[in-house]
């Protein structure tokens, strides 16, 4: 559905995307994971066609590049920053959209209804954006970004700023989206999400991918081992190991223990020892 | 015309709509302004303190030149010379209220007192002035008197005493014939005719300024990024913006001019004239908006500066202040604003009387400065891609 060949990107003497290829199939949700300034967004406008990739290529569907709008048709994007009409209603935004591409009639009433329905948002359609709180603005704007039934899918940071239950019903059409056959990509720097939802991960920096593989392989590869706490009444011991389980039967025959805890590697863990600690803002 | 871009002007006008503040200087304050100054100038006077005169001197000698003379240093008229031609067609545009035509002859006819050759003044008088022509019938009759007497009664007498002024009573110098030029003009036929241009000015602003601003918004908010996103163009896009500044500067154009003339009496002597006004209006101030947009990167900035620009157009172009209140220096530069184009050529077809070749200049200059200003604003337009 989605190839992404040494796309590169300059903006100044700033290396924004470094060489970066991928591709993305059918019902897959691929992740893009990095700090930020990582070059995620930048990624995400080229393959939308809203910037000119100074090398590489991006073909969506075989259909050749996105800097041509019949591309385009097949592409959503649900952008970072709120992109929508505050002082219409969620419905007049969609239909909105939906006639910007080529739909009309009958099938852009059920397409708007679909999407309205789709993001739970069907009993507020008739009011203004303005009035929605943080998640539902999320959500129709996930709406917006699927009004003409794309094939493939840019979610940018879909989850910022909304509470848990917004962030849930978000996974759920996440993975709806997945199940109806549709390619998702998928920015974010939460960890949980990425490994929740993603069949691959791109973990990215300086704009180029540090890892990409599935997320039980980078945690295979790039986790290191699991970590056992055990407080007992001299002290607190930390211990790395590749068979946790035998590690805690080994220190439970060497004395009493307060406490155990046992620490799986995880993306996090991938993520840091990938691209460090040190802060990036 | 493709179907993406009247959905992008239909959605720009909803939301123009939608913003009461926009909505309110757009549509509201223009007709505010058009009633209130129409009826301020309904009840003062509208003329200029100085009445302009045109003056031909068709004698061409030293007593004609001192009757000139002695017109100019009255201080109650402004005078201009120019030829017999010139002189009717500028009282026929209602640039000047009346001319006066010292006739071949005058000279020498001053220096007779026989009453059956008198020196003979003609003048020309826009009828739809009364109070100004009969004010310079008076005093054309008032200093030819005198100059008649300066000059006669010396030449005859000497030094006049005083008590001897009376021998002359009754007695009329100088021939005065007035005629009142045909023409197809009646001239404002209340003060609504010069509001109602004026009122759509501040309108039209209204709305140019609005759609600049909202432009920069598009940018801002990143709905101009789900634009681009869309399989539509560029020029769509700008296209669909273009068409809603249009669309709402030609409907409310429209919309107070119909409110004027089925409640204010407001009459357009030429509706067809009138709309293309209203068409080569609409076109310059789409370019202008354009223009606008780029003059800063956020809504405040453009704000800002933008309405400061348009003000400036406003007060030197006649927006503020009816053009005949300025001096005649500030007449000739307000010519570099384009809203003293636009309130030209909705005069010149509500009450001006312009024939089809002289609306030519204002409707060119106006589709000239939108289509400059448009090229200036696209080419200057800084797309989301392109910082």
């Amino acid at each position: 559905m989605l190839k992404v060949c040494q796309l590169c990107k300059r903006f100044g003497s700033i290396l924004a995307v470094d060489s970066l290829s991928f591709d993305a199939q059918p019902g897959e949700i691929l992740g893009l994971l990095g700090p930020n300034g990582a070059g995620k967004t930048t990624s995400i406008n080229m393959i939308a066609g809203l910037l000119h990739a100074d090398a590489g290529e991006v073909d969506v569907g075989g259909l050749g590049s996105p800097t041509r709008s019949e591309v385009r048709r097949k592409i959503g994007i649900a952008p970072q920053a709120l992109a929508l009409y505050d002082a219409l209603t969620g419905e007049e935004n969609l239909r909105f959209f939906g006639r910007l591409a080529g739909l009309s009639g009958k099938a852009l009433r059920d397409r708007v209804s679909w999407s309205l329905d789709f993001v739970l948002l069907t009993d507020r359609k008739h009011d203004r954006v303005k009035t929605y709180s943080g998640g539902m603005k999320r959500r129709i704007n996930l709406a917006a970004a699927l009004v003409h039934d794309p094939p493939l899918l840019l979610l940018d940071e879909p989850t910022v700023g909304v509470d848990p239950q917004s962030r849930n019903a978000l996974f759920e059409n996440v993975l709806a989206m997945k199940a109806q056959g549709r390619t998702v990509i998928y920015t974010t720097h939460y960890m949980e999400e990425a490994e929740k939802l993603c069949d691959r991960v791109g973990i990215m920096d300086h704009g180029a991918f540090l890892a990409f593989d599935t997320v039980a392989r980078l945690i295979e590869a790039y986790g290191g081992h699991s970590m056992v706490t055990v407080e007992r009444q001299n002290g607190r011991v930390q211990i790395e190991s590749d068979d946790p389980l035998a590690e805690c039967v080994r220190l439970q025959k060497e004395g009493e223990i307060l406490s155990l805890r046992v620490d799986q590697p995880n993306l996090e863990r991938v993520f840091l020892n990938l691209t460090g600690r040190a802060m990036r803002d | 015309m493709r179907k993406v871009v009247t959905t992008i002007a239909v959605n720009d006008i909803r939301l123009l709509l939608r913003d009461k503040g926009g909505a309110f200087v757009t549509f509201v304050f223009p007709l505010a302004y058009c009633i209130f100054f129409g009826l301020i100038f309904a009840t003062h006077n509208t003329s200029p303190r100085a009445i302009d005169i045109v003056i031909v001197d068709e004698d061409h000698n030293q007593q004609s030149e001192e009757f000139v003379e002695l017109l100019k240093q009255s201080g109650a008229v402004e005078l201009k010379m120019a030829s017999r031609e010139q002189a009717m067609e500028q009282v026929r545009r209602g640039n000047h209220a009346a001319y006066v035509v010292i006739t071949e002859g005058f000279g020498k006819a001053s220096q007779n007192v026989r009453t059956d050759d008198r020196p003979k003044i003609e003048i020309g008088l826009d009828p739809s002035r009364k109070a100004e022509s009969e004010v310079v019938k008076g005093l054309i009759s008032k200093y030819a008197f005198e100059f008649f007497y300066s000059h006669i009664n010396k030449r005859l007498v000497g030094d006049v005493p005083d008590n001897q002024h009376e021998a002359w009573s009754g007695f009329t110098p100088v021939e005065i014939e007035t005629t009142e030029i045909v023409q197809t003009r009646t001239g404002p036929s209340s003060s609504y005719d010069i509001s109602f241009p004026q009122g759509i000015i501040w309108g039209v602003l209204g709305c140019c300024a609005s759609f600049g601003i909202s432009l920069v918004n598009e940018r801002t908010t990143g709905t101009l990024s789900r634009l681009l996103v869309a399989p539509i163009t560029r020029t769509d896009i700008l296209a669909g913006k273009a068409l809603a500044c249009f669309s709402s500067t030609l409907l409310l154009g429209t919309v107070l001019f119909v409110v004027g003339m089925v409640a204010f009496n407001v009459n357009p002597q030429a509706p067809f004239h009138l709309a293309i006004s209203l068409l080569a209006i609409s076109t310059a101030f789409v370019g202008i908006m354009m223009f606008i947009s780029i003059l800063g990167k956020t809504e405040r900035a453009v704000s800002g500066i933008g309405w400061a620009v348009l003000l400036s157009m406003a007060m030197l172009g006649g927006g503020m202040v009816p053009r005949f209140f300025m001096p005649h220096w500030m007449q000739t530069l307000s010519t570099i604003s384009p809203v003293s184009w636009a309130i030209l050529a909705m005069e010149g077809a509500v009450w001006r009387g312009f024939s089809t070749s002289e609306m030519l200049l204002p409707w060119s200059v106006l589709a000239g400065v939108g289509l400059l200003f448009f090229v200036i604003g696209v080419r200057g337009f800084s797309w989301p891609d392109k910082g």
